[in-house]
């Protein structure tokens, strides 16, 4: 399983400059929840918990982060589904102007398809901000 | 210099909190499970104000309830946001990016908006009276933001020095006043908590010192707060006032205004008199005009009394949220957000019968612009235990300034808009 990186709360996402959304393993302490192994949005300070479906364990947000399936075939990960409110269409209608400024609308976003990389998100972002 | 040495802080606001916690109205439930036994489709609610509390409310309630009728009514044709209007006065935020129509709620979202000011409100017969209309409903929610506690004699003081505490001319006002400073004297004054915003007078007090020392103006501030410390991360804003801003200021504490000689611009206080060239004294406030015309503000009380854990007044089916209302939350637009969404759970409840998860833990935050480029902030998380009618308040504070916190407001901020109005 995979998370969804859009916070249920209110839509906080890593953009290419920095992410308020973020991992802390377990050898990480959030400074301002003091805890591990959790993923954390900093902008209203909700915590979910990896190992039980991205439940809600503090904060504002109402439902658990969206589990993405992934899939392994000859060495692949495939994502092929979504489990829970993922709440994509609010995240697409929330940001809109700013993706299509980032992506320049839907058909350019189209192309992005088959050259679309997995990486880690320090290195997609130029900041990872914790808290 | 500095007067005030830099102190722990004392937590004030918190302090306050707990005491709160003992507030419950036990409205008669029975009665209003009765009267509220409506269908979805024919259910209407109607809320006053909106701010941060009644723009919550709406949307939350149409999220649940996608046929109720549900009406929104405030004086102004746009929400203009009180939090980060600091960020505007100090130079670093469009006015403009505070503001959002309220119109398209009606197009997207099927929430009624109606552009006026309620005269009053017939409780009796569930009325709320407009100057064109009067209209019923069967669950009422007043957010109507805060007055200033000031007397007649005081107003066109105010009107000429406005204190920017209600969103809209006020700020814009304020910002052309500071805008056409070119040096001398400049009082801030505080109430005494509470008010609304905790952080804001003190973040705004490091603004406008940012302001000045940036344009190198030969300006003084005498900033005079009729609490002992900064109410809220108090550690914070002292080490910033004294670190980026030595000789520019004055910290005087424990100290209140007694008068302002308007016709020789001086702020008369327990600690002295003080002249000044701009002035913005932020006076005491207390609940809007209008819950005190309809009889849910006690004569001699500031805020309204609610049922602790539901908002609800002494009248069924009333609830009073955001900054009018005496709750265990720091007066604040993300208490009210929080606040509104309570309140929509509750009368969905009530409208279909059915319990939804109640909140164990409510959490509120602050974040304050300390200088151009870096930012404090606190968290105060709430533990509710409904059974024993006990709220346990836990209260962190960053007090180190950092850039990367800018970042965090910025987006506290954009998240409750896009909630709100996206």
């Amino acid at each position: 399983m995979a998370y969804s990186a859009i916070c249920p709360h209110q839509w906080s996402y890593p953009s290419k400059d920095f992410s308020l959304i973020n991992y802390y393993p377990s050898n990480e302490k959030s400074q301002t929840t003091g805890k591990s192994g959790v993923i954390q949005c900093c902008a209203h300070i909700s915590v979910f918990d990896p190992k039980s479906g991205g439940q809600v364990l503090e904060g504002p947000a109402e439902v658990p982060l969206a589990c993405i399936e992934l899939i392994e075939e000859e060495g692949k990960i495939y994502a092929t589904g979504v489990l829970g409110i993922n709440q994509f269409e609010e995240f697409f209608d929330m940001y809109k102007s700013d993706l299509i400024d980032q992506y320049g609308g839907l058909e350019k976003a189209k192309e992005q398809l088959d050259k679309t990389v997995v990486m880690e998100v320090g290195k997609y972002v130029k900041e990872q901000i914790k808290c | 210099m500095l007067k005030n040495k830099l102190n722990v802080n004392r937590r004030q606001f918190l302090a306050g909190s707990v005491a709160l916690a003992a507030t419950n109205l036990i409205p008669d439930v029975s009665l209003a499970k009765e009267e509220a036994a409506k269908s979805t489709k024919s259910a209407k609610v109607v809320i006053v104000g909106g701010g941060y509390g009644g723009v919550s409310t709406a949307r939350q309630l149409r999220k649940l309830l996608p046929d109720i009728s549900i009406t929104l009514i405030d004086k102004n044709p746009f929400f203009v946001s009180c939090p980060m209007s600091n960020l505007y006065l100090g130079d670093f935020y469009e006015f403009g990016n505070l503001c959002f129509p309220y119109e398209p709620l009606k197009a997207k979202y099927n929430i009624d908006f109606i552009n006026t000011k309620v005269m009053d409100i017939d409780l009796d017969k569930k009325l709320v009276i407009t100057p064109y209309d009067r209209i019923s409903y069967d669950f009422l929610v007043l957010s109507p933001g805060i007055s200033y506690d000031i007397d007649k004699s005081q107003k066109d003081f105010f009107i000429k020095y406005p204190p920017a505490f209600k969103p809209g001319g006020e700020h814009l006002y304020l910002k052309r006043l500071l805008e056409g400073f070119d040096g001398g004297d400049i009082v801030i004054t505080v109430p005494s908590y509470p008010y609304r915003c905790p952080p804001a007078p003190y973040e705004r007090a490091a603004l406008i010192l940012n302001y000045i020392t940036k344009r190198k103006l030969k300006a003084h501030l005498y900033f005079i707060d009729a609490n002992e410390r900064p109410v809220i991360n108090s550690e914070g804003f002292m080490k910033a006032y004294y670190k980026l801003y030595k000789g520019y200021a004055d910290y005087i504490t424990g100290t209140t205004v007694k008068e302002i000689d308007t016709a020789n611009n001086v702020v008369k206080t327990t600690n002295g008199d003080f002249k000044f060239k701009l002035a913005n004294v932020i006076p005491p406030m207390k609940a809007s005009k209008l819950l005190e015309k309809i009889g849910l503000l006690e004569s001699n009380q500031k805020w309204v009394e609610v049922e602790t854990f539901t908002f609800e007044t002494k009248v069924p089916n009333v609830f009073v949220i955001g900054d009018s209302a005496r709750t265990f939350l720091p007066k604040s637009g993300f208490g009210a957000n929080m606040q509104g969404k309570i309140v929509a759970n509750i009368i969905t409840e009530r409208i279909t019968g059915k319990k939804l998860k109640q909140e164990e833990l409510l959490m509120v935050l602050c974040y304050s612009m300390v200088s151009d480029k870096e930012a404090i902030m606190s968290e105060t998380s709430f533990k509710i235990n409904r059974e024993k009618n006990v709220i346990t308040p836990i209260h962190r504070e960053d007090n180190t300034r950092r850039e990367s916190t800018v970042k965090r407001y910025h987006e506290w901020a954009k998240g409750l808009w896009r909630e709100m109005f996206g």
